[in-house]
């Protein structure tokens, strides 16, 4: 008996020290991977860069619905229940509490995170292919911020994962530190990118970050030094040209050499998207350009117009019994498998961009004549005549230009809008813009200084609620 | 010290109300003093017992030896000694007696009068929480197979809703309202000493409980601290209690029908309805058109009524079928259940043996009920070690029908409420007709109707077979270390698993119109399959140690326990499609898997827990019970894993004050007060964890994992907290013509957890925080009343309960959470200063009547005479569906009711109860297709009211007006009601009778359950909820199961 006793105490003995344990308490579920667990081995850092491309593609609308309304390319005729922020932004009546800011804020404040995620947990351990990773995540990091730089002007910059209590401290930058902070990123990306693309094409090359990085120096007005790095990426011999701007968009030519960096869509493996289809070629909807947009062509010389004035009409199914449209220019070959989605890539920074851009540095320092050379590429190539100094010499007559060329070669790739403001040209542009619609006649002429940069998301303000940390753009 | 003080007040109170009450008597008889001492059976003093001289108030106390003194003056006098924990003895002295000595028995708890309170059991009259209880004789007769249903109307506080009338049981409990909004509001159910999720009893066979328990204060439910904020409910099953073996039989044969039908349209007047709605919308959409326009001119199928109709009403000899779709699903079900036990109790040992088996038909054809199971109990003793064996391992089997999902997803309800009349359920050649799914949208012109599948088809056809294997079961030993010191150790737990297999055949076409064809009548649709299983595996071990001491008047009881507990479940899906045609084979096997639906994830939670506890009485008068416990669980980070749970409750006893002695007609009264904190961590397993998720991407290789943070780390999250003051009275007046019992409480829940905005710097753009704060209060009252008067006894009953909920404070800035319902049109608010979980709508006030009343008044652009006038509750003179949303009701009742009586006559006994429920409201959402005036589909036959003829939107085939597309007080009911819940007839015979058969206790009974009940509510069940788990949208009604009526016949016997 004595010793059932001793057995009863003992065993009690260890149910207390059981439940005392930490591991008790120490319960992870088999369906997700806990910190602690993840981030070991090179490939838990690939995939995790892996994810930090994904979040590339989780904000769409911003690239194409609320950039084309923002810009001329696309506009909202009228106000219903469903549009009214758009409706707002394409008008310069956008207000804090709009959505579509929290949405572009949201998204890429989301990227941001992943990208520091990865950048803080892969400091201090043994990974072979640690620079590469590290290059990625700046890139894609350095491309979030460069982006909500050009929505918001000076954002929160923190470079290392933040609580929610760490994360209302995070001040607004000044501009010499997020030049600064991109600056010395993409250089380091420049430094340890590979050069060339291994199987996944979708991946970031060196020429990626120098082409990110000539854009942020002509956006901060640096004009040599985006020259340099521009020159350099015209260097890789890997990239180039293609015949024709339909050759880029083209699914029998995905990852082609014009394309520096993209998003990658992939339909024959349920990887596609459905955002481009629409059920009227008629409407004024997101991907249906406004004549203004399509004015800017030469309709009889410029290839590139049909790119974007002409629908194809698609297959009708058992599940999309009415008829669907698309632009030329997102058409993909249509098949009955995954009918409702679309295999396009969906280019973010182009050669045909390096080129222009170029011409943009050439010409910001004067050289116009050497700046013809580089416009001159995207103009033969659509088949319009070369252009010298003999048409134009004059600076502002040439940038008016190159917009317009940039207009025509990037229409609805989520570019005409930050082309405008970075080249000066918006408030005017607008202020004498004059849209006829059916006989009606739209005008943008309320813009002012403060429509360059979108208001900051108001419930972000009132999370924060501190105007030394986060305040808003001013007019609004 | 303390004990003197109270002796000497004891005496003092004595002496003066003897003085008091007897001063006149005292001079008259010369008197003599009688001595002596009064002992319990062990020789021990028993301190502050009462000596009472019968028929006088002359009384005194005894001393800290037992010494009484008393002096008399009477003849034959008699003394009476009573003393809490004690049988009450008295003793006739002779006229020369001076000294007379006691020994008083140690009062045995009676089990009649013992409670389950949570590690232990205690006297009823020592109580001094807010305990409901009920016992086995209230389950045995239950119709249903819940046995929670037993509780439903017989406890204040306890609010037992049936969600539906589905055959295995759909019940939901509710103890004192609404605890928490976003974690759950579940009761603790906790079986022999072990906490179970309710799934552990969805297997239990009523006839096996002994005793049903409900923890409703927090003093009570905090010694199961972290899980007793939604109160507590401990089922007790039985043991063995006869001293030879006796085999008992229960056993039942029921009948059961849909309680209620909806009204609907017959074929003639939906044919009316639907011509009326298309030339409406003809007639607006062309101004310059007649009714009289042949349809195929006109220009949209909305304007277009088919021949079949056109040519019906004209020739009105029935040319076309009038089904009645709501008969087509429903039967009249029968059920019938079986329970056989063989009990025993000697000296070392008692046991309890019993099988049961029940099989239940559901009042919709293809849908059923089978279970059977098996329970073993053991207890025995054996010198200073005891011991005990539960085990009950049960199996059922469901034949589910889906009735709560919508006609497009196989909702064989709303299927059969909006199947249009006009069609019959089979074709002339006995197949199954499927016309609804798209004639009147193909032949010969569309009419825009909506598709609706055969819902015959839908109940018979579809697999959907769901079958649970249960064991519970729990092993104890304790050991008596020292005297009144005992140790007990318990190891239980739970095996639960859960199968489902679902099959949809290929010859069930898809939902829509574009499956239909003239030639084929259908498309096959590809059959999908499903296996889906859930396992969960639950053990617990707890150490108890108790100490029990009387020393003289006061009573001690103190307990330790120390307790540790782990789930683990595991969930597994397969879902493959097969090819169009082929259903040979009904399972997963040879189909094709669709990766997202197909998963199997493995999940576990851990408890441990210590608590202390102390109970102290002072001579039954005075008690006074205090609590801690401490509980540590894996759902939170480090830092804030631990909450402690503080509890105290005092209790007096005033009828056994000396000073009640002479009213007689208070048998007891006894005051109660309790405060207590309990906390809730009904939330997810692992919501403090940052945790990573893995999805893929294509890059261009093909498709590769992906890995991305799914959750960020909140080492803040922490218990929500709820602390509880409970005042209440227990009272018998005449011994049991009347007793009251009543609660009165208020609870307030705190650190409530909130999905609060941070900043997306984050990388979220919210997290959990325990931000949010909310009251309940309330008021509970049983009124009984029992009277045996020679063969014929009564026992009337009612209770009544109130509670009051509010929010007191949200998130960031108070901001009011607003939801949708099933249905994006319908909202839920949850405001400070309000209930949680209020309908959140536009109010209806008739219908424009003419084009000068919708000029006079805000309206919605397209509003045309005839059509809903909306409030423009704001004020702002435009009517905007946001802006002039209100709060216009809540599911939660004002209050709700129960009462019943029992007659007895010699054997037989007649009793009925009844429950109710004033002042909640219900989203009948169904009503957007019901009552919507479309005609797109069956309607409700309140839509003849439409307007001119009455104040319902007119008949029109588009939702002008938003009529249709507005979610409104058109849509909200009143949900009182008040039900006749059962009325049973029994005859128990004579045992001399049977005394050959070696029968006894044989009992013959009728019943019905659910009988009548009295509502507006125009749909199924009053008590109807969608989401009984989102306390921030409840109420909805989007179809259900209906409940049934049963008539019941049946015997029990003892051997």
């Amino acid at each position: 008996m004595k010793r059932y006793i001793k057995n009863i105490l003992m065993l009690s003995f260890a149910v207390l020290c059981l439940a005392g344990c930490e591991k008790f308490f120490t319960q992870y579920p088999t369906n997700s991977v806990t910190k602690n667990n993840f981030y070991q081995t090179d490939d838990d850092f690939n995939q995790a860069v892996r994810g930090c491309y994904a979040r590339l593609k989780s904000n769409m609308s911003f690239h194409l619905t609320a950039l084309a309304y923002r810009g001329d390319e696309c506009i909202q005729t009228a106000m219903t229940t469903s549009n009214q922020n758009q409706y707002y932004l394409d008008r310069f009546e956008e207000n804090p509490s709009c959505a579509i800011m929290s949405d572009i804020w949201n998204s890429w404040y989301s990227g941001i995170y992943r990208c520091n995620d990865v950048l803080n947990q892969i400091e201090g351990k043994e990974i072979t292919n640690a620079a590469k990773y590290k290059a990625e995540a700046l890139f894609l990091r350095s491309w979030f911020y460069f982006t909500l730089y050009r929505c918001f002007g000076v954002v929160p910059l923190t470079t290392v994962v933040v609580t929610p209590e760490e994360a209302v401290l995070v001040p607004r930058c000044t501009k010499e530190q997020m030049l600064q902070r991109l600056e010395e990123d993409l250089n380091f990306c420049i430094e340890n990118l590979p050069k060339t693309r291994n199987e996944e094409v979708a991946r970031v090359t060196t020429i990626a970050a120098q082409a990110l990085l000539g854009k942020v120096y002509l956006t901060f007005g640096m004009y040599p030094e985006a020259e340099q790095v521009l020159a350099d990426a015209m260097e890789d011999p890997e990239y180039g040209l293609m015949p024709t701007t339909a050759d880029v968009f083209d699914v029998k030519n995905k990852m082609n050499k014009e394309i520096i960096f993209a998003l990658y869509y992939n339909k024959t493996n349920d990887h596609g998207h459905s955002f481009w289809w629409d059920s009227t070629s008629e409407s004024t909807d997101r991907t249906n350009p406004t004549q203004n947009l399509r004015d800017l062509y030469d309709k009889d010389a410029d290839n590139r117009l049909s790119l974007i004035r002409d629908w194809i009409q698609l297959e009708k199914s058992e599940v999309y019994t009415e008829d669907r449209y698309v632009l030329k220019k997102w058409y993909d070959n249509y098949d009955q498998v995954y009918i409702e989605q679309v295999g396009n890539d969906f280019p973010h920074l182009r050669y045909a961009d390096v080129v222009l851009m170029m011409a943009e540095a050439l010409a910001m320092q004067d050289r116009i004549a050497e700046a013809h050379t580089y416009m001159n590429m995207t103009r033969q190539r659509a088949g319009l005549i070369s252009l010298d100094l003999t048409n134009i010499s004059d600076k502002d007559a040439f940038i008016k230009e190159l917009a317009n060329e940039r207009g025509r070669e990037f229409a609805l790739e989520g570019q005409r809008w930050f082309d405008l403001v970075r080249l000066g040209l918006a408030i005017n542009h607008f202020k004498n813009l004059v849209v006829d619609y059916k006989g009606r006649v739209i005008k943008y002429d309320n813009i002012s200084e403060k429509n360059l940069v979108f208001p900051i998301p108001n419930d972000q303000i009132e999370i924060v609620n501190n105007p030394q940390i986060l305040w808003q753009n001013p007019g609004f | 010290m303390n004990l003197r003080i109270h002796k000497v007040v004891g005496v003092i109170a004595a002496v003066f109300f003897a003085f008091l009450f007897t001063c006149h008597d005292v001079c008259a008889q010369t008197s003599r003093t009688i001595t002596g001492r009064v002992s319990d059976q062990n020789g021990e003093a028993v301190v502050g017992a009462m000596v009472i001289l019968s028929g006088t108030n002359v009384g005194a106390a005894t001393d800290e030896q037992g010494n009484y003194s008393i002096k008399i003056k009477k003849n034959n006098a008699v003394l009476e000694f009573s003393s809490i924990g004690y049988e009450t003895t008295s003793i006739t002295l002779n006229d020369l007696q001076v000294i007379a000595d006691v020994v008083m028995q140690t009062e045995a708890i009676n089990l009649e009068e013992a409670v389950m309170i949570g590690y232990g059991v205690q006297n009823k009259r020592d109580i001094t929480t807010a305990i409901s209880s009920i016992k086995a004789e209230e389950f045995q007769n239950m119709a249903t197979p819940d046995f929670r249903d037993a509780m439903a109307a017989k406890m204040p506080g306890v609010q037992v809703l049936s969600l539906s009338g589905s055959p295995e049981g759909d019940v939901s409990v509710r103890i004192r309202g609404i605890q928490s909004a976003t974690a759950g509001n579940e009761p603790l159910y906790v079986i022999d000493g072990i906490p179970s999720d309710s799934r552990a009893f969805s297997n239990l066979e009523s006839s096996d409980i002994e005793s049903l328990e409900v923890l409703k204060d927090a003093s009570a439910a905090a010694i199961y601290g972290s899980r007793g904020s939604c109160g507590v409910v401990i089922v007790t099953t039985k043991a063995g209690n006869s001293d030879r073996p006796v085999v008992t039989y229960n056993g039942s044969f029921s009948v059961s029908n849909v309680s209620k039908k909806i009204d609907l349209l017959n074929a003639y007047e939906w044919a009316e309805m639907f011509t009326e709605a298309r030339n409406g919308t003809y007639l607006v959409d062309v101004p310059t058109g007649t009714i009289n326009d042949p349809y195929n001119d006109r220009p949209n199928g909305k304007h277009r009524v088919n021949p079949l109709v056109v040519a019906y009403l004209e020739d009105e000899t029935g040319t076309l079928p009038d089904t009645d779709w709501q008969d087509a699903i429903f039967r009249t079900a029968i059920s019938h259940k079986h329970s056989v036990s063989v009990s025993a109790k000697t000296k070392n040992l008692s046991y309890y043996v019993g099988a049961n088996y029940l099989y239940r038909e559901g009042t919709i054809i293809g849908s059923d009920f089978s279970r059977f199971g098996f329970r073993f109990n053991l207890e025995g003793k054996r010198r200073k070690l005891t011991y005990g064996i539960r085990f009950a391992p049960s199996h059922s089997k469901t034949n589910h029908v889906s009735a709560d999902t919508q006609y497009g997803s196989d909702g064989v309800v709303a299927s059969a409420l909006m199947a249009i009349p006009i069609f019959p359920v089979y074709d002339v050649d006995g197949d199954y007709n499927w016309d609804m799914n798209g004639y009147l949208n193909k032949k010969p012109w569309n009419t825009s109707v909506t598709a609706v599948l055969n819902p015959v088809a839908l109940a018979t056809e579809i697999d959907d077979v769901r079958t649970k294997f249960n064991v519970t079961g729990s092993a104890w030993v304790g050991y008596k270390i020292t005297k009144g010191l005992d140790y007990k150790l318990t190891v239980g737990g739970d095996f639960y698993s859960y199968v489902r297999n679902y099959y949809r055949p290929s010859y069930i076409p898809y939902n829509g119109h574009e499956y239909w064809s003239e030639e084929n009548g259908f498309t096959p649709s590809t059959p999908t399959a499903k296996k889906q299983s859930n396992a969960f595996y639950h053990w617990n071990i707890a150490n108890q140690l108790t100490y029990k001491k009387k020393i003289k008047g006061h009573s001690i009881n103190a307990l330790a326990v120390f307790e540790a507990e782990k789930e683990t479940s595991s969930t597994t899906s397969i879902v493959g499609i097969g090819t169009q045609g082929d259903d040979k084979i009904r399972s997963t096997k040879g189909k094709t898997i669709i990766m997202d639906d197909t998963y199997d994830n493995l999940y576990s939670y851990t408890f441990a827990s210590w608590l202390v506890r102390a109970q102290y009485s002072y001579k039954g008068r005075y008690m006074a019970s205090v609590s801690v416990r401490g509980d540590g669980s894996s759902r939170f980070a480090p830092s804030t894993r631990w909450g402690y749970f503080p509890a105290a409750s005092f209790g007096w006893r005033i009828s056994d004050e000396k000073f009640m002695r002479n009213a007689d007609w208070i048998s007891s009264l006894k005051l109660r007060a309790s405060v207590g904190q309990t906390g809730n961590a009904q939330i997810g397993n692992s919501e403090y964890l940052a945790l990573y998720n893995t999805s893929t991407v294509d890059l261009g290789s093909g498709v590769l994992n992906q890995f991305y943070p799914s959750q960020i780390a909140n080492d803040n999250l922490g218990w929500e907290k709820n602390t509880q003051f409970n005042i209440g009275v227990d009272s018998d007046f005449w011994n049991g013509l009347l007793s009251l019992n009543a609660d009165l409480y208020y609870t307030r829940t705190t650190d409530m957890l909130f999905d609060v905005p941070v900043s997306s710097l984050t990388g979220v753009t919210s997290t959990y925080m325990n931000i949010g704060s909310m009251e309940n209060k309330g008021v509970e009252v049983v009124a009984t009343s029992r009277k045996k008067i020679g063969d014929f006894y009564y026992q009337v009953s009612a209770n009544w309960t109130m509670n009051k909920n509010k929010v007191l404070s949200l998130g960031h800035e108070n901001a009011p959470i607003i939801k949708e319902a099933s249905y994006e049109g319908a909202y839920y608010i949850t405001k400070v200063g309000h209930p949680v979980g209020c309908y959140y709508l536009l109010v209806q006030d008739g219908v424009f009547h003419d084009q000068t009343e919708i000029d006079n008044y805000p309206h919605f652009e397209s509003a045309r005479p005839g059509d809903f006038k909306f409030v423009d509750a704001d004020g702002d003179g435009v009517m905007e569906k946001d802006e002039d949303r209100v709060i216009v009701g809540n599911y939660m009742p004002e209050f709700y009711y129960g009462f019943g009586f029992e007659l007895g006559y010699k054997g037989w006994s007649l009793d009925a109860s009844f429950q109710g429920v004033y002042g909640n409201e219900i989203l009948n959402l169904e009503k957007r297709y019901l009552s919507n005036v479309t005609a797109s589909s069956n309607m409700m036959r309140e839509t003849l009211q439409r307007w001119p003829h009455g104040e319902i939107n007119r008949a029109s085939r588009s939702t002008t007006g938003e009529n249709g597309a507005c979610t409104s007080t058109h849509h909200l009911e009143d949900g009182s009601y008040l039900r006749l819940q059962n009325l049973s007839l029994s005859y128990t015979f004579p045992n001399k009778w049977l005394k050959k058969a070696k029968i006894s206790n044989m009992r013959l009974y009728i019943q019905g359950s659910n009988l009548f009940t009295f509502t507006n509510y125009s749909g199924y069940n009053p008590e109807v909820n969608k989401r009984a788990d989102d306390a921030l949208r409840p109420g909805e009604d989007y179809c259900s199961y209906p409940l049934s009526r049963t008539f019941s016949i049946g015997l029990n016997f003892n051997m």
